[in-house]
């Protein structure tokens, strides 16, 4: 299922011609379980497989409301805005815990491992769990990638992975294991590589001709492991700690620049963080939750051109984080409240000219206070930020002190829920936009984003239909803007935005076939409301296309799948003027995935054939990036 | 008595350019590129075509106006030369593969055709065309990221092209003189061109750091030597153009040269300070020495006078830019400024950033091009009296050079 909208997942099964008043008000919290307040989307392992999802940005592309910037290829990077708020407001957790990148902002979804992935969750606003470090609470959005655990069934051991294979030398291969090694404590080990030459063909008008290549230096080599130790005491206590490495070298074939086809550009990356995650029951109504990581980020950027000193140009980036978090939620009848303290310690160390070393410290905390009333629910958030940075020389960013509100409320009957919300959130400015040689800013204030959505939501005999409506702004927003020398960083963007996201799916069954259809289509107008005598007042802004839809349909016939996923954009600008001469031509990219399981007495084997791009469609979604045309992978995936 | 007048100047006017249409169509003119080697130029066909849709049409209507002998002999002046074209390069976005070539017929007032290398040549001139060149009836070009130079003809198409290689480095600004093109490129080189072949270059001059603009001034090349990862140059290269090496490079207690110009004898140079502001220094090359002269993002000479245009940007507390500009005209002998430019029709152009400035060698007329480095740029035309003579929208955004050819 595409775009599998939590309070769209079916009712349990259940008799509809005799409902008790009990059953219905079972029934009622089960569907107030699912029918968050705020807009959630989720995808599964499950559905991954069969719609041949190729990493995570693919699947958070198949959510509504998102806009997915891929710059090509297995190793281009990937970040989502969500409702065309810009990427650095959406928050990424990895297993519950947030993922920073105090210098760039966005993360790379790209670099995930979905062949690890268990479930992928989009909350718009924040998702509806109360016991959550405050990190959790302070985006316009959460992308929550949430791994596998162990199950903890009757073998003590278990052992999964794949192997896929495809087009432009694309290889990816994962082993893992689980092993019981106490009651309740699993030990879970896994490792992936990937490569792929990258090196895809493309072709695009040039004028009155065609103009075509290859894609040159964009060949990327992935490796990643991870060690979960899991334990879960039933009720009163579960734990997970996780340690992830990360290692990656990439070339960056840059922007198809006509008549030259130089790219010298390449990347290194390092990763690794331990983290813990515990939750304790300490009474029926208290919980608390405890959070703690390490991270260590280093890249090495290397550019060669005569342009440079001595031919070559090395960035060399390192970053620590230091982070812990405390969240106790008390649940009463009526009432809940949850408390949330969360410090993170960021430093930067570059070779950056002047590179001033920062240290960011940040203290967040979080209060919410949530209304159940049978059928309705209303929730209050509160967010303080306290940020503070230091540095070795040069000015800094100003003491961040704010507080940052948000509402919702949700009602929800059998078939039909209703949902509100209001929220207010900023983003820090990033290192490189405070400090990155002569591009960067000190004098830097947050970026505010408000965020308003109503929604609704039909469920009647498996044919679920919502609709949202919503309105966000921007202010102060971080844009370069260019002088005759340097592009300098400065908080004077408005953006205005809003529109509306339409999603239906229905379930078939026929004997032992079954029919999934699921569609979205998403209506989004984000308007550069600047500056009233500029030519660019109202305009469209960049890579937001007015109308987007995505669509699938899932067949299963016994062990068989078959998915068939289609993903369209109507036409975008690639610069701030919304002239012809800077438009993006709309597409429409087709993919089908074929699987079918084998079942080896205990064990299962699925092997997966899928074609991507079926159509061959000749598209970018960043001007001069080209996507790759049709591809072929074969994965074979088994649990022993 | 005045409609007699109309009469007699529409009549010497349509035979004005009756002859001047036959003349051109029996000519098919043999240009002698600089070299000596006879080129046949195919654009007088076009000019002829042009003339007659265009640029009669609204000759014909300023003549129906006008009422005095005096003015049609003039106008029948104009049309009896051949077209003049100014060429204008817009840079694009970096990145966006958007750089155009724009054609404005100055005697026309009003005509500009757009995005002309495109029409011309079927496929697009690329990504950030960097500088402009009319010599010897051929218009050079350098595109930096689509890393080639080329030479077109007078209607934009490609007659020949230069691909630089890694160890070029890629072009920046050009110069010529004496049947050579002269090419500054990020390889610390200047890179010299024979104008009958740009196949491979016939010589290179290792400069200081990325070389940016380079100025003829007399029988020397001067050089701007910019930054290399943000260490900048205070070096300003000279080069000997008779034996097209390297005469010195002067130490100066400046860095990171933008722009060179030679006014008579006087050689100005821009610089970026500390603050990426842009001053401008008088150089005496044979002394070795410089000295500062004021304040001005671009240069441009006519009549052996320096005109200038100065964008300064500032930030005020919140860094929100402001650019104030102003244009003046410096008498390089008596060393005194005057302001020009009336801009009481165009109020824009007071916090306009400046990216295009240069002047119609033929009769003075001050092209002022704009910039937001976002949308498309806009043309200013004024006359020598300051005044405004029209403007109009490029094809494409930061327009930065224009070059005149007839």
């Amino acid at each position: 299922m595409a775009i599998a909208l939590l309070w769209a997942v079916p009712l349990l099964a259940q008799s509809d011609s005799t409902i008790h008043r009990d059953v219905e008000a079972v029934d009622v919290e089960a569907q107030m379980q699912r029918r968050a307040a705020m807009p959630v989307q989720t995808m599964s392992a499950v559905e991954i497989q069969q719609l041949g999802v190729q990493n995570v940005a693919d699947a958070v592309r198949r959510f509504s409301g998102t806009n997915v910037k891929d710059y090509g290829g297995i190793g281009g990077l990937k970040t989502v805005s969500v409702r065309s708020l810009g990427a650095a407001h959406t928050a990424v957790s990895y297993d519950g815990v947030v993922v920073s990148d105090c210098q760039a902002g966005p993360i790379d979804i790209g670099r995930f491992d979905i062949g690890s992935v268990e479930s992928i969750e989009l909350a718009i606003g924040q998702s509806g769990g109360l016991l959550q470090p405050a990190s959790a609470f302070a985006q316009a959005a959460t992308l929550s990638i949430s791994t596998r655990k162990p199950t903890f069934s009757q073998r003590s051991t278990e052992v999964d992975g794949h192997i896929k294979g495809g087009s432009f030398g694309y290889l990816d291969a994962r082993i893992s294991t689980a092993n019981k090694i106490l009651k309740n404590t699993a030990l879970s080990a896994s490792a992936t590589f990937t490569r792929a030459d990258g090196d895809y063909p493309y072709t695009f008008q040039n004028v009155r001709q065609q103009y075509s290549g290859r894609r040159n230096n964009s060949d990327v080599r992935i490796a990643h492991a991870e060690i979960n130790l899991v334990s879960a005491d039933s009720n009163r206590l579960k734990n997970s700690l996780k340690a992830y490495g990360f290692y990656s070298e990439r070339g960056l074939p840059g922007a198809v620049i006509l008549y030259n086809n130089q790219a010298n550009e390449r990347l290194w990356d390092k990763n690794f963080f331990v983290q813990d995650d515990a939750r304790l029951r300490l009474t029926s109504n208290v919980m608390v939750r405890l959070q703690a990581k390490y991270n260590y980020s280093w890249n090495r950027y290397e550019d060669v051109d005569v342009k440079y000193l001595n031919g070559h140009r090395i960035d060399l980036n390192t970053q620590h984080e230091g982070y812990a978090s405390v969240a106790g939620l008390w649940s009463g009848r009526l009432l809940s409240v949850s408390l949330a303290a969360d410090v993170a310690y960021n430093t930067l160390k570059s070779n950056m000219m002047n590179n001033p070393q920062p240290r960011r410290l940040t203290l967040l905390s979080a209060a919410n206070v949530r209304l159940t009333l049978h059928r309705f629910e209303a929730t209050a958030t509160l967010v303080a930020t306290s940020t503070t940075e230091k540095v070795d020389q040069g000015g800094h960013l100003s003491d961040v002190e704010r507080l940052a509100p948000a509402v919702s409320a949700r009602w929800c009957a059998r078939h039909v829920a209703a949902r509100a919300m209001l929220k207010k959130t900023f983003r820090v400015p990033t290192f490189n936009e405070l400090y990155y040689t002569t591009l960067g800013t000190t004098g830097l204030k947050p970026e505010d984003a408000y965020e308003a959505n109503i929604g609704v939501d039909f469920d009647v005999k498996g044919f679920d239909f919502t609709v949202d409506l919503f309105a966000n702004s921007i202010e102060n927003k971080i844009v370069a803007i260019p002088t005759l020398y340097v592009w300098r960083m400065s908080n004077c963007g408005k953006v205005n935005i809003w529109g509306a996201d339409v999603a239906a799916s229905k379930g078939f069954s026929l004997a032992d076939v079954e029919l999934k259809l699921t569609g979205s289509y998403s209506y989004q107008r984000a308007i550069d409301v600047t500056d009233k005598e500029s030519k660019l007042y109202r305009s469209q802004i960049p890579y937001t296309p007015v109308h987007s839809g995505k669509f699938a349909a899932v067949v299963q016939w016994r062990k068989y799948s078959l998915s068939a996923t289609s993903i369209f954009s109507g036409k975008r600008y690639y610069l701030r003027q919304n002239i012809s001469d800077n438009e993006i031509e709309p597409y429409a990219e087709f993919s089908a995935t074929l699987s079918r399981r084998f079942a080896l007495g205990q064990s299962t084997l699925t092997a997966s054939l899928s074609c991507l791009n079926i159509a061959d469609c000749q598209y970018s979604i960043v001007k001069y990036y080209p996507m790759p045309g049709r591809q072929f992978q074969l994965q074979l995936s088994f649990i022993l | 008595m005045k409609k007699q007048f109309v009469k007699i100047l529409s009549l010497c006017v349509l035979g004005a350019i009756t002859i001047f249409v036959s003349c051109n169509k029996d000519d098919d003119e043999i240009v002698p590129d600089n070299n000596g080697t006879n080129v046949v130029n195919t654009d007088s066909i076009a000019r002829a075509d042009s003339i007659a849709r265009a640029d009669s049409i609204a000759r014909i209507d300023s003549i129906a106006k006008a009422d005095s002998i005096a003015r049609a002999d003039s106008i029948a002046k104009i049309v009896a030369q051949p077209i003049r074209k100014v060429f204008i390069l817009n840079e694009g976005s970096w990145g966006g593969n958007n750089s155009t070539l724009d054609m404005y017929y100055p005697d026309s007032v009003t005509l500009c055709k757009k995005k002309i290398f495109a029409a011309a040549n079927g496929y697009g001139l690329g990504d950030t065309g960097q500088d402009l060149l009319a010599y010897g009836n051929r218009i050079y070009v350098s595109v930096w990221g689509s890393n080639y130079l080329a030479k077109l003809d007078v209607n934009g198409k490609i007659v020949e092209k230069h691909e630089f290689t890694a160890d070029e480095g890629q072009p920046r600004y050009l110069a010529a003189k004496d049947g050579f093109i002269y090419v500054s490129t990020y390889a610390d080189a200047v890179l010299k061109f024979d104008t009958t072949s740009l196949a491979a270059s016939i010589g290179k001059v290792s400069v200081g750091s990325n070389p940016e603009g380079i100025a003829v001034a007399g029988n020397n090349l001067i050089v701007c030597n910019s930054t290399k990862d943000y260490v900048n140059d205070n070096r300003i290269s000279v080069i000997d153009l008779a034996t097209f090496t390297l005469k010195k490079n002067l130490e100066t207690e400046f860095s990171n040269f933008q722009s060179a110009v030679a006014v008579g004898d006087s050689v100005y140079v821009t610089y970026y300070t500390p603050a990426y502001a842009v001053e401008m220094l008088n150089v005496d090359v044979a002394a070795g020495t410089v000295k500062r002269s004021g304040a001005a993002t671009k240069m441009a000479v006519y009549n052996d006078k320096l005109y200038c245009a100065n964008s300064a940007t500032v930030y005020d507390a919140d860094w929100n830019a402001t650019t104030n500009t102003n244009f003046f005209v410096r008498d390089v002998k008596a060393g005194t400024d005057t302001e020009i430019l009336d801009l009481t029709s165009t109020p824009e152009l007071k916090t306009a950033t400046v990216y295009l400035f240069e002047i119609d060698p033929d009769n003075g007329d001050i092209y002022v091009g704009t910039t937001d480095y976002v949308t498309n740029g806009v043309i200013y035309r004024f006359g020598q009296d300051g005044k405004l003579i029209t403007k109009f929208e490029t094809s494409g955004v930061s327009p930065n050079t224009a070059a005149f050819v007839k």
